[in-house]
């Protein structure tokens, strides 16, 4: 039975090791829009579904042209990336690298998100909006608004009527 | 063509009859009124927001379960939403880096946060107060001119979840008298009215105001899932029922027969609640008409609670009889006429039954032979109930007698009758019965102190009209009541254990009982001459599987006078078996003895293993397996002696023998072992896609996306439908009736 059973599984294994022995060849060349070149492992920046789809279209040959992400942005993410292409990284590791990759001020983060949202990489937006929704917490709108320096545009009435408006709506 | 049919001018995608309001509308004067003063309404008023509200919707794109759909209606509205849609200008200040990020962007950092920051995020800038309103799907309304002034729709257009209950009320929320019943709570303005019964109608809304932010919330919200409101009519009902297709539950209090003509247009609906009469508040006549009504329009109803309803017999048989899935039935309070008991058994998926705070359960319920009984009922739930009258807990408890779970809480007037009535659920159910004494003990002991609480807490009118010394009688009455039944209580824990003997069947009984020796009707001889008659009646393929048979199990040559003797086919009186015989692939015959012809003329060990030594390129075991009787031993003897190898494949069910030919051996280089062996297999789906797609090979399959989906959606994959058995029971029809032989393993096992 032993036999018989190896006997009928092999094709599997056997497409494994061809797969295994094309992968690591390709890299891809990013452009920044400082027009700084990037070159990377297919394997890393196929993390981000934008190049992903580009790559499976095959326009990604030459270089691929991201207008939308700076040089400085574009290190840190393929940084993130390179480390989440190792899958048998355990968590702890992982999640420690992740605090601290996300440890960084809000105009980086800004970036971060932007150039995440951009590229279509899950995690990384995930993480970094995690970052912001935690600075938001709790917070008054006034000191919000301080953090994220936005100017208020309600006039006090419409102020007013939205406190209102709050709580009928909202129970507190 | 001369013929020319009559197109319709504006063909409606609506799936729904268009003729709903219309149906109500035509029949109904006062209602015509109601519609015209609606109508004039939005003539006086001096712009619609209609188009903001499209743009709004519009620019959704995080809308959970389907496109908005625009509102057809114009809705009358009394004030102009003051602030235009922030989407579209906010201040171009360049320091503000959060302008920078998309909307898509900035909502899924708001969605990270909890409820509690609602009243901060919107009030940081418009632009953050449009973001954080998509996101809001429940809703406690307290307020109704929020709702009348259209910026609830505005700022709250994914609402999926609506409590409109509290705001129908014009009295002051903060006046700190609040007035509450375990169903109801409004609060009282310091210069409310004495009269009880009028209070809470005085300070509701007008009946046109609510249908008329009804039918706002209806147009501004179309993903609506579940709505609760008071003192609606039927038009505000109807416009929930039209525009918003997905709504599943509703809970109507104050609720009365017309307004129920609304809810029969709802037809996903699945859970409602109807609040008809509440004592000390308001009283609002829910009865079998309404019912009937509701059961007719309402079909796919899952749970329904009648609170304070009255209606008889006939309107729970009609709910019984049209909502089929109908499995969870709540009777609160209820002003049933005496003998509606009876109608419950037409529920015949109810699993669950409740009875709360009900004064009665059925005084006269008719004769027992009447009453029926719910056949899939699971669980019984009598809470807060007065069961004093034994008639009616008799009764009860012959509808219930399938229930497996019984819970008595806080009920009165429990005592050891009581209990022995509800012997008759142990007849049918076994299981539970003893712990539902157990059940009922504890229940009671340990809701003692809470009794008198009770009375406070329910009848908050009672307490204001009786003096305080008919309350001090109460509750000495209760005490009473109470030390009786802690004498009841003790003498039921000590006859449990012998209830629970009675209760235990005897497992050899039956059995013993059940097999009488059948009756012998005729001789042997005449059952004999039956027998060869019916096989030689038979069909020629019925009588050729017979004689094959018989070859095939001895593998000898028979003449036909011998199997006419052993099968009592007559191959000799019958040319066309005799024929199909002499043609048979597997029958062969030497023109005087019939014998069994195997695929391969084998005899012994020997010889297979040289057959399959013929073919090295393997040969289907099902073809050697009729050789001759003992082949499948000797086969396994072969392969256990390394002279063949059985191996299947995916081709074919069976195994496939080859030759193990020790001229040919097969040398596999240690690398190659040590290859084959090295390579982990991933074990989950997820893993070999992500390899799939490291190597840029798309993968036919999205496991997470799947599983993702089965999670959101709670649809846990379901367990396949079982095979199902082919046994004769009563119902199945027989076919083939001629061929007995088809039958004849299925009498075996029974």
């Amino acid at each position: 039975a032993i036999q018989s059973s190896r006997f009928s599984c092999v094709g599997f294994p056997l497409a494994y090791i061809f797969l295994a022995c094309k992968k690591k060849s390709m890299a891809l060349k990013l452009k920044s829009s400082d027009n700084k070149i990037f070159e990377v492992e297919e394997l890393v920046a196929v993390q981000s579904e934008t190049i992903k789809s580009l790559v499976e279209d095959g326009c990604a040959n030459n270089v691929i042209p991201l207008p939308n992400v700076d040089s400085k942005t574009l290190e840190l993410v393929l940084d993130w990336c390179k480390n989440h292409v190792d899958v048998k990284l355990d968590e702890e590791k992982l999640k420690e690298y992740e605090d601290k990759f996300i440890e960084v001020d809000l105009a980086v983060l800004y970036d971060l998100l932007m150039a995440a949202n951009y590229l279509n990489i899950k995690d990384l937006l995930n993480r970094a909006s995690q970052k912001v929704a935690d600075m938001l917490k709790g917070k008054k709108p006034e000191q919000i608004r301080e953090t994220f320096n936005i100017v208020n545009d309600f006039s006090p009435e419409e102020e007013e009527e939205i406190r209102k408006e709050n709580l009928w709506a909202f129970e507190e | 063509m001369s013929f020319a049919p009559e197109k319709p001018e504006n063909p409606s995608p609506k799936k729904r009859p268009p003729s709903w309001s219309d149906l109500w509308l035509k029949n109904t004067k006062p209602l015509k009124h109601v519609i015209f003063t609606m109508q004039l309404q939005p003539l006086s008023s001096p712009i619609t927001p209609t188009t903001k509200n499209n743009n709004n919707n519009n620019n959704n794109n995080n809308k959970n379960t389907r496109s908005p759909k625009i509102p057809k209606t114009q809705i009358p509205i009394s004030s102009f939403p003051k602030f235009p849609n922030p989407n579209f200008y906010y201040p171009k200040s360049e320091s503000d880096p959060t302008r920078k990020l998309s909307d898509q962007t900035l909502l899924q950092i708001l969605s990270k946060l909890p409820d509690s920051n609602h009243n901060s995020i919107s009030l940081v800038c418009k632009r953050w107060l449009s973001l954080q309103g998509r996101l809001v799907r429940t809703l406690k309304l307290l307020s109704w001119h929020f709702l009348e002034s259209g910026r609830l729709v505005f700022r709250f257009p994914n609402l999926t979840h609506v409590d409109l209950v509290s705001g129908c009320f014009f009295s002051p929320r903060n006046s700190g008298i609040l007035l509450t019943n375990r169903v109801f709570s409004m609060h009282l303005g310091s210069g409310f009215s004495t009269k009880w019964n009028e209070l809470c109608e005085d300070s509701l809304f007008p009946v046109e105001v609510i249908d008329r932010g009804l039918k706002m919330l209806a147009c501004g919200c179309p993903n609506l899932r579940k709505v609760s409101v008071i003192g609606a009519s039927e038009l505000g009902v109807l416009s929930l029922a039209e525009e918003c297709m997905t709504l599943q539950e509703l809970e109507l209090h104050m609720c009365n027969d017309d307004v129920l003509r609304g809810i029969a247009a709802c037809t996903n609906l699945q859970v409602l609640r109807l609040v008809g009469n509440v004592d000390g508040f308001y009283g609002s006549l829910v009865s079998d008409i309404g019912l009937t009504i509701l059961a007719q329009g309402c079909k796919r109803l899952v749970k329904l609670e009648l609170y304070g309803c009255e209606g008889s017999f006939d309107g729970i048989k009609a709910i019984g009889q049209c909502c089929q899935m109908l499995e969870e039935l709540s009777i609160c309070d209820h002003r049933m006429d005496d003998g509606w008991l009876a109608g419950l058994s037409y529920c015949e998926n109810l699993k669950t039954l409740r009875f709360q705070s009900c004064k009665r359960i059925d005084p006269s319920p008719g004769p027992e032979d009447y009453l029926g009984c719910c056949p899939a009922l699971e669980r019984l739930h009598l809470h807060k109930c007065h069961l004093r009258d034994k008639k009616s807990v008799g009764a009860m408890f012959m509808v219930c007698g399938a229930v497996r779970e019984m819970v008595l809480q806080d009920c009165w007037g429990l005592d050891n009758d009581m209990f022995s009535l509800a012997s008759c659920c142990r007849l049918h159910s076994h299981p539970t019965t003893a712990r539902l004494s157990h059940k009922t003990t504890k229940k009671t002991t340990s809701s003692k102190s809470e009794k008198i609480s009770l009375v406070r807490k329910t009848e908050p009118s009672l307490l204001h009209r009786q003096p305080k010394m008919a309350l001090q009688e109460k509750l000495d009455r209760f005490k009473k009541q109470q030390e009786k039944c802690q004498s009841t209580l003790t003498s039921i824990a000590a006859s449990n254990k012998a209830t629970t003997h009675k209760s235990m069947p005897v497992p050899a009984a039956p059995s013993v009982a059940r097999a009488p020796a059948p009756a012998v009707k005729f001789s042997n001889d005449t059952e004999r001459l039956q027998h060869i008659n019916s096989i030689r009646k038979a069909p020629v393929g019925a009588q050729m599987k017979r004689v094959i048979n018989l070859l095939l199990e001895t593998r000898q040559a028979f003449t036909p006078e011998q199997i006419n003797e052993v099968t009592s086919v007559d191959i000799n009186a019958n040319k066309a078996v005799f024929d199909s015989l002499r043609n048979n692939l597997k029958v062969n015959y030497d023109g005087k003895r019939f014998s069994y012809k195997s695929k391969h003329d084998l005899r012994d060990k020997e010889q297979l293993l040289y057959l399959i030594r013929k073919f090295v390129w393997g040969i289907a075991v099902i073809d050697l397996k009729d050789a001759y009787p003992t082949v499948m031993e000797d086969l396994q003897a072969l392969k256990a002696a390394g002279q063949i190898w059985l191996l299947s494949n995916f081709d074919s069910q069976e195994d496939i023998a080859y030759p193990n030919d020790p001229r040919v051996p097969i040398k596999v280089d240690d690398d190659l072992k040590q290859l084959f062996l090295g390579i982990e297999l991933p074990r989950d789906m997820i893993d070999i896609e992500r390899d799939l797609q490291k190597n840029g090979m798309k993968p036919a399959t999205n496991t997470a996306q799947r599983r993702a989906s089965t999670e959101v959606q709670g649809m846990s994959s379901k367990p396949k439908p079982k095979k199902k058995k082919h046994e004769i029971t009563k119902r199945t029809k027989l076919t083939n009736a001629h061929l007995p032989e088809l039958f004849r393993h299925l009498d075996k096992k029974s």
